[in-house]
């Protein structure tokens, strides 16, 4: 729940009503010089002054039993004259949100920036169908699209949530759209972690979900083959989460064709890997393919088999 | 808990601070003191394989530093599966590690463990939020514990078993705990342990 507080005519002063027992009656906020002062009512005329510096974060504790509301900003929001308090506890991001109130709260317009990264990180564990199911990957594609360069920390960490949760949802007309998300623009590179998760995404999806070889899957496989050859060498593989990036192009790559029946692409990448001559790398590659395997196995003997002729052929070509 | 220091320590004391990654919850990267620690003496390959462990999650520990803290942990697992209706993966603090080591092809425990009621875990856990948890329907379902009445939990007192013994024999094969082995030392004589939660 966030508060916009007007202040009123010249006076630096604002008060706000709340309907709720649980909250304050009323918060009157006063800026000094040096400081900001809140005073905070009760029903029953029991009141509280709490004073906080200029742009301090400041939690208040309110009366038993304790909840507490947190104000993240303490702040002169538009030109000085509004005041924004935000209460991170009585937001609608708390774990009691259902899915379709998180999923109003992604296609609202006029949402706070966290907000929407709350609820994109919560959807995350809720189950979405039909229609639901629809307007969240249709809200993932844009948002998605518009983050994807982004260097801020706290951005590429909901966008790794958003992909994660895209991938393991997407049905084949989407994965033209995922595929676009590994590409750079000529001034701007995906971020490795965003890279890993994109990766990691596609490899889930062949992993957990029943997929059909046509071409729509085998778009799949290119950008798999780029991000692998890239970070294959020596130098690269020993720096930042590089070698998971390949560990999941590479295992990927494999179930691809092995869908399909074809080995091509990953005797390619299988050469590139054993040239490396690092075991650790072979072992982590050998170790996810049969996790994958594992998983498969429970739910489709063909493909089950595919992938394991194609894994001995490609220790036969590798030895 | 992990260490994960670039250079290996053999001075680690009660009063150390050593680099750690750990699911507290939530899982976090920080220094901490220690009361106990076991080495598998990795290799360097191993270590790069656990290393690979830690960057696969870190992104999703950052987005569950997001949410609530019960939120993101797990008792038990029956498998690392995801499904797409929730893709956060989970961990208590025993998996976390144990799935780090799983990632070099290390399995420390056995899958055989000593079964643990609703009872025992009232009794495990101390932190108010996760026994709460423990009697909300939605949330034991979210904490593995949904269905059925024991299970098979992995306790932090296993783990140290299993690395209180040679770097070979860690090797040669998982550790398979017995009752009473939630103490360090052991204590068969206590089936429900007083101590840290898993």
């Amino acid at each position: 729940m966030n508060r916009t507080l007007k202040y009123f005519s010249t006076r630096t002063r604002a008060r706000e009503k709340v309907a709720s027992n649980r909250d304050y009656t009323s918060i009157s906020v006063e800026v000094t010089g040096a400081a900001t002062r809140l005073k905070l009512a009760k029903s029953r005329n029991r009141r509280r002054v709490r004073c906080y510096a200029k742009g301090q974060c400041a939690t208040v504790i309110v009366n038993p039993p304790y909840e507490k509301i947190e104000l993240s900003a303490v702040s002169t929001v538009g030109g000085g004259d509004r005041l924004r308090l935000r209460s991170r506890r009585a937001s609608f991001t708390e774990q009691s949100a259902t899915a379709s109130e998180l999923l109003e709260q992604l296609d609202k317009y006029h949402v706070p920036q966290a907000d929407r990264r709350s609820a994109i990180v919560y959807a995350e564990s809720k189950a979405y169908s039909g229609s639901d199911l629809e307007r969240l990957l249709s809200f993932y594609e844009s948002w998605i699209e518009s983050h994807r360069f982004s260097e801020d920390d706290d951005t590429i960490t909901v966008l790794c949530s958003a992909i994660r949760k895209f991938s393991m949802n997407m049905n084949a007309d989407r994965y033209a759209t995922y595929v676009n998300w590994f590409t750079l623009s000529d001034s701007e590179r995906v971020h490795h972690d965003v890279e890993l998760e994109l990766t990691k995404g596609t490899y889930w999806h062949l992993r957990y979900l029943p997929t059909t070889p046509d071409q729509a899957l085998r778009s799949l496989q290119q950008p798999l083959i780029d991000l692998a050859s890239d970070y294959l060498k020596p130098r690269l593989m020993l720096d930042k989460n590089y070698a998971s990036i390949a560990k999941f192009a590479v295992t990927a790559c494999v179930l691809i064709d092995a869908r399909f029946g074809t080995d091509e692409a990953s005797l390619q990448l299988w050469s590139m890997k054993s040239k490396l001559s690092m075991s650790w790398f072979d072992r982590l590659v050998e170790l996810e393919v049969g996790k994958a395997l594992k998983t498969i196995g429970k739910r489709d003997a063909d493909f089950d088999r595919s992938v394991n002729e194609l894994l001995a052929n490609l220790k036969r070509e590798g030895e | 808990m992990l260490f994960i220091g670039e250079v290996q320590r053999n001075d680690v004391t009660l009063a150390s601070s050593v680099p750690v990654s750990h699911m507290r919850p939530p899982i976090r990267d920080e220094s901490r003191t220690v009361q106990f620690c076991g080495s598998a003496a990795l290799t360097a390959p191993e270590t790069r394989m656990v290393k690979d462990f830690v960057d696969t999650q870190r992104r999703t520990v950052l987005a569950s530093k997001r949410r609530q803290q019960i939120d993101q942990y797990a008792i038990h697992q029956e498998s690392e599966d995801i499904s797409p209706d929730d893709t956060l993966p989970r961990f208590s603090c025993a998996t976390y590690v144990t799935g780090a080591y799983e990632q070099a092809a290390i399995e420390l425990i056995d899958r055989l463990i000593p079964m643990k009621t609703l009872a025992d875990l009232k009794q495990i856990y101390t932190d108010p939020q996760q026994l709460a948890a423990l009697d909300d329907p939605a949330q034991r379902i979210l904490l593995g514990i949904g269905a059925g009445s024991q299970w098979p939990i992995l306790m932090v007192g296993y783990l140290l078993h299993s690395l209180a013994r040679t770097p070979a024999q860690i090797r040669s094969a998982p550790y398979r705990p017995s009752v009473g082995d939630e103490y360090f030392p052991s204590n068969a004589s206590t089936a429900n342990p007083g101590l840290s939660s898993p």
